[in-house]
């Protein structure tokens, strides 16, 4: 399946970088244009088309190049703090951004739609997309990112569910201006990446390239773990740990939090057709032990292979309307290898671990883990104008192929596949479809007073129809100032790994349904001389949550409980985010305020063997969520040296519980995290040097080590970020 | 399921059979925000007017000429297209290039007289530059002491522009010192030149040439506030994002209001030929403070109270 599109891939990569050596294109109004443009800001994410920031009908912010110069920001994860309503988290293995305090314990990012120039990101396996740098995308090639905060589903269907977030890349931008760079960084933890940007807007070609590699900081074990008897797994081999059984605090190990990244992303224009194409690799070591792998072992890993292509065509069919086609196919290989047993024999001998010898599972076992997806899909979409502009209106349909399969097989330390029941399992495959139609239409009441209301249709495999309407109200009383009022609801599908969860089997389950979002928003926008003040007030409600029971049921052969994805919560998430955003002179400065409450409703049953059922009402603050997140940014220019800081403050949040553990051992496992307050601090040289810049950025000044809670599939709750790193990095463009 | 289809069915039907009535059609050579504040001060001013009824249209070129072809022969064969009015050069001048026959009324054009097709007597417009002596007449109140002014340029944009200038500067006791460049890389080789002439102000006039390049634009402010140089721009934006002293600019959404004027007048019968090119009758003066601290300006309230904008 895959082979077939990795030729075709190459076959267009190489069409992409050598037919545009031969053709060049004129443009004599373009640096007229540009004179104009110089002036904009448009958004493209809220509604599919170009708007200003004030007629788009959502929460939408925008992060600019020079931001991400200014600020020196080394991935879109960090970006995001400048966002009101959103902070950056990361468990070590992935970086996230959280919007509006809802940090679901196994979301890694499925929950918010990532697009890069309007195409989807998340993979069609899991549906995640974390924003580190394993998104593969440099950040000296984006022109902006826009940040969409609230339900989504109106344009883009499934996952657009807490938000949308648009990597605009500069092939994108207005300047008919050359543009090529090349960034070479240095930093602790021998980091080194090299990231190069070929921006050729006459020639209608656009190529990034990224190689990074990283040997990162030792993974430490901040409490005493216990084995829990139910699992298979242990922390550190049982039979050499003075320990027995556990993970003792402190304990470091280096070379598991490793990560190496190569992406290729290219664009190329023919008249009025666009390519574009993006292909990454990345392997990274796990430092969490996911799983219930062994914390110790450093040969453990996650690699994907992830890439699109994508044809898109746009042209008018009259005066007053146009319409656009995208065609497009992605896919996604990921592998990991986990080891659950050491080699307790030095001579080979095989061992079996203990009481397990009836399951003939021996020591130096390992897990590998496979899944392939092919996804492709097709939009039209139309815009039409009418009654003079007074109504405009865009509508479409979308079909999309999602085809999934996974294996996952168990190695004795010989490197044979080892015959353990109900640790083996073959390709397993499943392929979904779906259709939707859409329609938003905006009507002009007056100058200053415009509606919006739009619906969108999707029948996906295995559920029935979503209806995802949005309507909205923008009053402009003034020419700074503007408020906003949108409903509108958002859904998402279990994606194939939560359907067909594989924990023992691949059986579907027909009872887990859509998750859905109901989100208001009331905005107002504020234009000073020299700041902007948004202040949005949210309200949001999730139906069906979609989580992971661990003790869904009970397997009297294998004597384990067995998982499920499930629906069994309910949220409530409300709140304010207010952002400030202002130039004094050469001073940029920015503020954002989150407070936020949630609560989660329901109950679940879990299994503790196959006739004990405990069902739990639960009704509490939901994990990982923090009350308020308050980040602030100054930067100023002052001699030769651009200066920036950042202080990014959070609440602290309750842990969420993690399976196959029994805490911590002689003191108390923490039930939540610290408070903390990150800072930040970067230099770089105001101007070039015939091309050169360069800059020095500090990532946590203070060494404070923020506490993240961590993904539920990890042996270790909590984790703590890497500390102070420095990271130099030399510019030079031509 | 049914019934949204059935919906959304009828609802294509509805937009695919709208028919068009006689029409005054607005094309903008791509979507800038810019242009759309002319517009919407264009509509203002046109709705006020009941004989416009439902018949303005608004068209993107998107910044493809081949788009714009296609546009420029829809309106060619399009009688019931009464007056074009055009924004941005590429819209003016292919339009204009092609249709000999109907009004057109062009805006956003720098440096207008460039283009031979804008002079042609179905052809008028609001040009962008703001008469030479408003922005001589300000930069003398709040810069007494200059005497000495540069202006970095391309000859073949701005030859006309700079004549103005030229002409008009004689009456303000001020010198003028030219620096012809032919490319943006050769911007910051003219700029040392300009010092080395002792210059003591740098009007930055809307010329491609210095516009393709966001850091000569850098350049210029930073070496402009060490060498104590006050700086004239032609947009507010360029104050505010790049530290220029201050601009006299015209105000986009008068301009907008100015062209549906025009568009009344040519309705009213009168004829296009007889109306010539307008000056913005709209224009702001902006600003930035801090920049004047730094140049070691001073001003006092009186002063203060000339500027729509004061960037602190």
């Amino acid at each position: 399946m895959s082979g077939v599109f990795f030729k075709t891939s190459i076959f267009v990569f190489m069409f992409l970088f050598i037919l545009p050596i031969s053709i060049v294109f004129g443009d004599k109004y373009a640096a007229e244009e540009e004179f104009f443009a110089m002036q904009e800001q448009v958004v493209v994410s809220a509604s599919k088309k170009a708007q200003k920031i004030s007629d788009a009908p959502a929460a939408i912010s925008v992060i600019t190049a020079e931001d991400i110069e200014k600020y020196d920001y080394k991935t879109v994860a960090e970006a995001l703090t400048q966002v009101p309503g959103l902070y950056q988290s990361t468990d070590r293995s992935n970086d996230y951004g959280i919007i509006r305090g809802i940090h679901l314990s196994d979301d890694n990012q499925k929950r918010i739609l990532v697009l890069l120039n309007g195409h989807t990101l998340n993979n069609g396996m899991t549906m995640e997309c974390p924003l580190g740098f394993e998104l593969g995308v440099p950040m000296s090639a984006i022109h902006r990112i826009e940040v969409m905060r609230g339900a989504g589903s109106i344009m883009y269907g499934s996952n657009a569910f807490f938000g949308v977030i648009n990597i605009i890349l500069k092939n994108k931008q207005s300047t008919e201006k050359n543009f090529n760079r090349i960034d070479l960084s240095a930093g602790d933890n021998q980091l080194y990446a090299l990231d190069a940007v070929i921006n050729k807007p006459k020639n209608n070609l656009f190529i990034s390239l990224q190689c990074r590699t990283n040997k990162g900081s030792d993974a430490e074990a901040f409490y005493n773990y216990r084995w829990n008897s139910t699992s298979l797994a242990t922390y550190e081999d049982p039979y050499t740990s003075p320990s027995g059984n556990t993970l003792t605090k402190g304990t470091k190990v280096g070379d598991v939090d490793f990560d190496k990244m190569y992406s290729l992303i290219t664009s190329y224009k023919i008249g009025k057709l666009d390519l574009l194409g993006k292909f990454s690799y990345s392997r990274e070591g796990m430092p969490l032990a996911d799983w219930l792998q062994i914390f110790t072992n450093n040969d453990k890993f996650e690699q994907d292979k992830s890439g699109f292509f994508e044809l898109a065509y746009s042209d008018k069919i009259s005066d007053k309307s146009s319409y656009s086609i995208r065609a497009y196919a992605n896919i996604y290989d990921y592998e990991d290898k986990l080891y659950y047993h050491e080699l307790d024999d030095t001579n080979g001998n095989v061992t079996y671990i203990d009481g397990y010898e009836n399951l003939g599972i021996i020591n130096g076992s390992n897990w590998v883990d496979k899944s392939k997806s092919l996804g492709q899909g097709i939009e039209l979409k139309m815009e039409k104008v009418f009654l003079e502009g007074k109504i405009n209106t865009i509508y479409g349909f979308e079909y999309v192929k999602n085809s999934n399969k996974s294996c996952y097989h168990s190695y004795n330390y010989f490197g044979e596949i080892a015959d353990f029941p109900g640790l083996n399992l073959d390709w397993q495959k499943k392929t979904s479809q779906s259709f939707a139609v859409f329609e938003e239409l905006n009507y002009k009441f007056s100058n200053n007073l415009e509606g919006l209301a739009g619906l969108r249709y999707d029948k996906i495999t295995d559920f029935t129809g979503e209806l995802s309407p949005r309507i909205a109200l923008i009053y402009k009383p003034k020419d700074k100032m503007n408020y906003k009022f949108i409903l509108g609801k958002a859904f998402r599908t279990p994606g194939y790994k939560e359907y067909k969860y594989d924990d023992g089997d691949l059986t579907e389950n027909s009872g887990l349904k859509p998750e859905i979002i109901y989100s208001g928003d009331l905005i107002s926008n504020f234009i000073f001389k020299n700041f902007t003040l948004t202040i949005d007030l949210f309200y949001s409600k999730f139906d069906d949550l979609i989580i992971k029971n661990d003790a869904a049921s009970y397997d009297n052969n294998q004597n384990v409980t067995r998982s499920q994805y499930q629906n069994p919560f309910d949220i409530t998430n409300y709140g304010v985010e207010i952002g400030l955003n202002g130039k004094h002179n050469t001073i940029n400065y920015f503020l954002n305020i989150l407070l936020a409450k949630n609560n989660q409703k329901g109950s679940i049953e879990t299994y503790s063997d196959s006739v004990t059922v405990e069902k739990a009402s639960i009704e509490d603050k939901l994990f990982n969520s923090p009350s308020v997140s308050l980040n602030g940014g100054i930067n100023f220019e002052y001699g030769l040296f651009n200066y920036g800081v950042i202080a990014k403050y959070i609440s602290s949040r309750k842990l969420a519980q993690s399976s196959g553990l029994d805490y911590s051992i002689g003191e108390e496992y923490p039930d939540k995290t610290k408070s903390n307050t990150l800072v930040d601090f970067n230099i770089k040289t105001a101007k070039k040097y015939n091309g050169f810049s360069f800059a020095v950025a500090v990532k946590d000044v203070f060494d404070s080590k923020r506490e993240e809670p961590v993904r539920n599939i990890s042996s270790i709750i909590l984790t703590k970020t890497e500390g102070r790193k420095i990271i130099g990095k030399a510019t030079f463009e031509f | 399921m049914k019934r949204f289809l059935t919906i959304f069915i009828f609802t294509l039907i509805i937009f695919v059979s709208q028919s068009a009535a006689d029409k005054i059609v607005i094309v903008k050579s791509r979507a800038l925000s810019s242009y759309d504040e002319a517009i919407e001060g264009f509509k203002e001013t046109i709705t006020a007017s009941s004989s416009i009824g439902n018949s303005l249209e608004i068209l993107d070129m998107k910044g493809d000429d081949k788009i714009a072809e296609d546009i420029v022969k829809q309106l060619k064969n399009d009688d019931e297209v009464k007056i074009i009015v055009t924004l941005g050069a590429r819209a003016s001048e292919m339009i204009a290039s092609e249709i000999k026959h109907k009004p057109i009324l062009f805006s956003y054009v720098l440096n207008w007289k460039n283009y031979s097709a804008l002079r042609q007597p179905n052809v008028t417009g609001i040009e962008f530059e703001i008469p030479a002596n408003v922005s001589l007449t300000l930069f003398k109140m709040i810069a007494p002491n200059v005497k000495k002014i540069g202006i970095i340029y391309n000859e073949s944009n701005s030859k006309d522009v700079v004549s103005a200038i030229d002409k008009e500067i004689q009456n303000y006791e001020l010198k003028l010192y030219l620096r012809n460049i032919s490319s943006p890389s050769k911007l910051k080789k003219a700029y040392k030149e300009l010092i080395n002439d002792r210059i003591d102000a740098l009007w930055l006039i809307a010329d491609p040439v210095l516009t393709q390049d966001k850091d000569n634009f850098k350049f210029i402010t930073e070496e402009s506030k060490k060498n104590k140089i006050a700086t004239l721009a032609v947009t507010e934006k360029f104050v505010e994002l790049f530290g220029m002293l201050f601009a006299v600019a015209p105000d986009y959404k008068t301009i907008g209001s100015q062209s549906a004027n025009m568009t009344q007048n040519i309705l009213n019968g009168q004829k296009i030929q007889d109306m010539p090119v307008e000056t913005p009758i709209g224009t702001i003066n902006v600003l930035n403070l801090k920049t004047a601290e730094m140049i070691n300006l001073k001003f006092d309230e009186f002063l203060l109270k000339m500027f729509n904008k004061v960037y602190e």
